[in-house]
């Protein structure tokens, strides 16, 4: 069984058994039912039986025997198996049948049999003969049936359909379907029953119909079926009758007659009342078994078929056996599902078709067969994308309802997304649609007015037409609106690569979007140019002092190799003294210029760490002991308890510090202190340096971040007057704040970094 | 006797190197772009190079990569730019040691006494220079030498005095190269006292190592300050 798994051979294999024993199935069950229709299994005798099956042998050949008659020469006389005699009129007694004289015809072999079976038939025109049952013919307009005289009790009209009333006639508490039209005149509705007018109220008081109904005319519940007619004949109609007498002999021969047949039949039955229900059983019990084996072989595959599709993607269940939608299992459940209830729907009109039109049985038979096993086979097919879409478990996302469904979702969602979109930059966005919504309400009250107008109903199409273009029109309109409005603000908050799309947009707002994206080209090029020509600038001050790096290593190193000379003038000693220190001083101002360049033009690989300022602080106070003893101030640290720590370049944030603390060396008073304040206010960390300055501060603070500014305009002291603009830079650059501020003498500076 | 190749194409810049190295007794061949210093190279028996990057001709960094498909002795390069690519790309093509424009003579002469030093004891050259034997005693981080039996600290073979705290330090952070003490690590450690607020001592303590360690005490070699997380030794 799990070997044979998605071998294709095996699946046609079973799916062929499993028609053929649904079709012995079937067989058998039409068979066990016709012979149930004869009487079996219903405790009855095989007399009784055998009986019921001569029943219609009788009716067929008397009605032959009658059209026979009409047209002069009865049959009878070939009627081998019976015998026969037709009387004229309904009224006979028993007395009278047995005189011979009464007889149209007969061919009683010795005298009038003992058993005989009396019916009364009506031959002539009936003019409605629409006769609902299962007698396969249609050709009994001219011999009437058994005709039994039933008093009508009422007459019902169901005009529950104002087209087509239908008129029952109620007989014993039966229902019986009539073929009525009807007419509304000015009197009324005025019924049409065998082409002769009944008014409405005259309806009731039709007793005198004959109503001709046999075994096989079919009782009807009004509630239900009344697609079927009982024959309702009118009493004038030109009926004549005869009473015929019939007696079948004891042993059947092949004649010209139909009780051979339905003695053939009887015979056959015997042997179908066993035959069909063991067919019926067997058959249903392996067609089910082999259902169960097709239900579970579908949906697999033994190779891989690639699919573009991720819905189509095979899905491995071991070595070479893939489960996989192919084929059928495409298309539809839905589609399938309508394919299949239509396919159902035209056997079964073709059946009952049949059963209404139908003259010949055997021909009958054959396409009843026809039809199962196109039924059939599409059922097994459609069980088995049913089963293959349940394993794939797409049995709801193949529909073409689900389809529709997340299609219009996606819309919907689309819809919505770009709604809230424009909402959230247009402020118009929702106060314009309540406007709409109430211009639509008073026009819908304004137009209710015109509701007597027999042009209502295009009237208001056209304004709901109307109202669903300027809706789009409006959701357009904004979506666009909202777009250049959103793109425009993003360019005012710096963001230069932010652009309208203006590409299906309106005309004039495609042009604004068009001229935003100008606008900010331009922006673009002149922020690039600018760059540029920082870039530039950093590259030319690089160049420039590594010219001047390479002569002043020279004069660096004759001049130390100067002083090793031993000069015993005084004088040149000095001046030697003054070239040592001057170019030292241009060597550190070289490399200051240098960093400063970089660091203001953002030139500088960060590597960001956590960073314990606490740690920091004490390195930079031990490094900047003796220097600060030496400028005679005096250094007193604050830090809470618990240091915070902060995300920075190690490296640069010492660069910061050493320029700050160096600044406090070379301008601070002497016997003066000096403070650094560490502390910790709403998630940043601050720095405070203040200090004493010797000099004057006669300068502001914008201008002692200015490049070449130092604090005293003398320039005597050593240094470039780019330390702070170095530290601002660096400070900035890791995402800190550098502050300065004078006051009086009070020099200080703020640094502040956001703590992690 | 050390021959050193000075390569320079500036003329002055040569000859004021070679008036230092001469006077610390090494002999000295010039050269004046790379293609000149190869052919010295071929013809005489160099132990230390002194290359300028930017020559004309041929630079430094391709007379380096030059150099090194035959050489193995240790090369110095100058250079003017301090951009830490620069160094980066010099120390990568082989070079052993770079020296930023302009430099200060001593630490020149401190270099490449190092550098010398250790192409003799990785056994360079069969001649000159004595090889002293690592023992257990002995820590050795670049030209530093830590002599634990003797309490003695030398510095490029001159002895360097400390105090006992500095030694201490130094010995601590040499035991683990490349580890970062913090400073309350190292107050715990060699102070023995875990109390808070000492830590500046350390760092007054770590400056003057810095300053008897190092010949340019701004840009450290060996003693390294790892800014707010520590201190750590290691030869760069």
């Amino acid at each position: 069984m799990k070997k044979q798994r998605g071998k294709t051979v095996t699946k046609i294999w079973v799916f062929i058994a499993c028609m053929v024993f649904g079709m012995i199935a079937l067989l058998g069950a039409v068979a066990t039912m016709i012979c149930a229709s004869f009487g079996y299994y219903q405790g009855k005798s095989s007399e009784q039986i055998k009986n019921n099956i001569y029943e219609s042998a009788y009716n067929t050949d008397a009605y032959l025997a009658l059209s026979a008659g009409e047209e002069g020469n009865y049959y009878i006389d070939e009627f081998d198996n019976y015998e026969f005699a037709i009387l004229p009129g309904d009224k006979w007694s028993s007395k009278e049948l047995k005189d011979s004289s009464n007889y149209i015809v007969s061919n009683f072999s010795d005298g009038f049999p003992e058993s005989y079976i009396q019916k009364v038939y009506a031959v002539g025109d009936l003019t409605t003969y629409h006769i609902a049952d299962n007698v396969f013919g249609d050709s009994w307009d001219e011999v009437g049936y058994e005709k039994v005289k039933k008093q009508v009790d009422q007459f019902v009209v169901d005009d529950t359909d104002t087209d087509y009333h239908t008129i029952y006639a109620q007989i014993d508490g039966k229902y019986y379907c009539m073929d009525a039209s009807f007419d509304e005149t000015e009197d009324g509705i005025v019924y049409y029953i065998d082409g002769v007018a009944f008014q409405e109220s005259e309806l009731g008081t039709f007793n005198s119909f004959e109503i001709v109904p046999d075994n096989d005319v079919f009782e009807l519940d009004v509630a239900e079926d009344k697609s079927a007619y009982a024959t309702i004949e009118i009493s004038d109609s030109t009926l004549s009758e005869y009473t015929v007498i019939s007696s079948s002999k004891e042993n059947v021969v092949k004649g010209d007659d139909y009780l051979y047949e339905a003695n053939r039949l009887y015979t056959y039955s015997k042997s179908l009342s066993v035959a069909g229900p063991i067919a019926f059983i067997v058959g249903l019990v392996f067609a089910i078994i082999f259902f169960v084996i097709l239900m579970s072989l579908s949906g697999y595959h033994k190779e891989e078929v690639k699919s573009s599709y991720e819905i189509y993607q095979a899905k491995k269940i071991d070595e070479n056996l893939y489960l996989q939608r192919r084929g059928l299992d495409k298309i539809p459940m839905d589609v399938n599902l309508v394919f299949i209830i239509s396919i159902f729907g035209v056997l079964i009109a073709i059946a009952v078709d049949g059963v209404t039109y139908g003259s010949n049985l055997m021909l009958y038979m054959i396409i009843i067969l026809g039809l199962i096993i196109i039924g059939v086979f599409f059922g097994l097919l459609y069980s088995m994308t049913l089963a293959s879409n349940f394993k794939n478990k797409s049995w709801w996302k193949n529909t073409l309802l689900a389809m529709g469904f997340s299609l219009f979702s996606k819309w919907y969602k689309k819809i919505r997304g770009i709604s809230r979109e424009s909402a959230k930059s247009v402020k118009m966005h929702t106060r314009l649609w309540i406007i709409y919504g109430g211009v639509a309400f008073f026009e819908f009250v304004g137009l209710s007015f015109l509701a007597d107008s027999y042009r209502f109903g295009t009237i208001i199409f056209i304004w709901f037409i109307e109202k669903i273009v300027f809706a789009v029109l409006l959701f357009k309109l904004l979506h666009q609106f909202g777009e250049i409005k959103a793109t425009t603000k993003e360019i005012t908050e710096g963001n230069l690569a932010a652009s309208v799309n203006t590409e299906n947009m309106f005309i004039d707002l495609q042009e604004e979007g068009d001229y935003i994206n100008s606008i900010k080209n331009g922006l673009d090029t002149a922020i690039e140019e600018r760059m540029k020509s920082e870039h530039f600038q950093t590259e030319l001050i690089t160049n420039v002092s590594h010219d001047i790096k390479t002569p002043l290593t020279s004069i660096i190193s004759y001049v130390d190799l100067l002083e090793k000379e031993k000069i015993e003038n005084e004088k040149a000693n000095e001046y030697l003294e003054v070239l040592d220190r001057q170019s030292k001083r241009l060597k550190k101002l070289l490399q200051d210029l240098l960093d400063a360049s970089k660091a203001s033009t953002g030139n500088v690989e960060l590597h960001m760490e956590k960073v314990d300022v606490g740690v920091l602080l004490n390195q930079v106070v031990g490094e900047f002991h003796e220097k600060l003893g030496n400028a005679g101030v005096e250094l007193k640290v604050k830090t809470p308890v618990t240091a915070p720590c902060i995300l920075a370049d190690s490296r640069y944030l010492w660069r910061v510090f050493d320029n700050l603390m160096n600044n406090i060396c070379k301008y601070g008073a002497i016997n003066t202190r000096a403070y650094i304040n560490l502390e910790v206010k709403d998630a940043k960390v601050i720095l405070t340096f203040l200090n004493t300055s010797k000099d004057e501060l006669n300068i502001s603070t914008d201008e002692l971040l200015q490049r070449f500014v130092r604090g005293d305009s003398s320039r005597n002291t050593e240094g470039s007057g780019l330390g702070l603009s170095i530290a601002q830079s660096l400070t900035e650059l890791m995402g800190g704040e550098m502050k300065l501020s004078v006051e009086g003498d009070l020099f200080k500076v703020e640094l502040s970094f956001a703590s992690c | 006797m050390n021959k050193i190749l000075v390569c320079d194409d500036e003329k002055d810049i040569v000859n004021a190197l070679k008036i230092y190295l001469t006077g610390e007794g090494y002999e000295v061949v010039e050269a004046f772009n790379g293609k000149e210093a190869l052919e010295v190279l071929e013809k005489e028996e160099i132990h230390l190079v002194l290359m300028d990057i930017m020559m004309p001709v041929m630079d430094g960094i391709e007379a380096m990569v030059e150099l090194r498909r035959s050489y193995n002795i240790p090369v110095i390069l100058l250079t003017a730019k301090s951009e830490d690519m620069d160094k980066v790309l010099g120390l990568n093509v082989g070079a052993d040691d770079y020296i930023t424009k302009p430099f200060n003579p001593v630490e020149l002469i401190a270099r490449v006494k190092s550098q010398l030093r250790r192409y003799m004891m990785l056994g360079g050259v069969s001649d000159g220079g004595t090889i002293t034997e690592p023992s257990r005693d002995i820590l050795r981080i670049g030209g530093i030498e830590l002599d634990d039996r003797a309490k003695k600290v030398t510095l490029d073979g001159e002895e360097v005095s400390l105090t006992p705290r500095e030694y201490d330090i130094l010995k601590l952070l040499m035991e683990h190269p490349g580890k970062v003490y913090s400073p309350r690590d190292i107050y715990s450690e060699i102070w023995q006292d875990p109390t808070f607020g000492a830590e500046n001592t350390v760092a007054v303590h770590v400056r003057h190592l810095r300053e008897k360690l190092e010949y340019d005490p701004a840009n450290p070699r060996y003693v390294i300050a790892v800014w707010g997380h520590g201190y750590k030794i290691s030869e760069e």
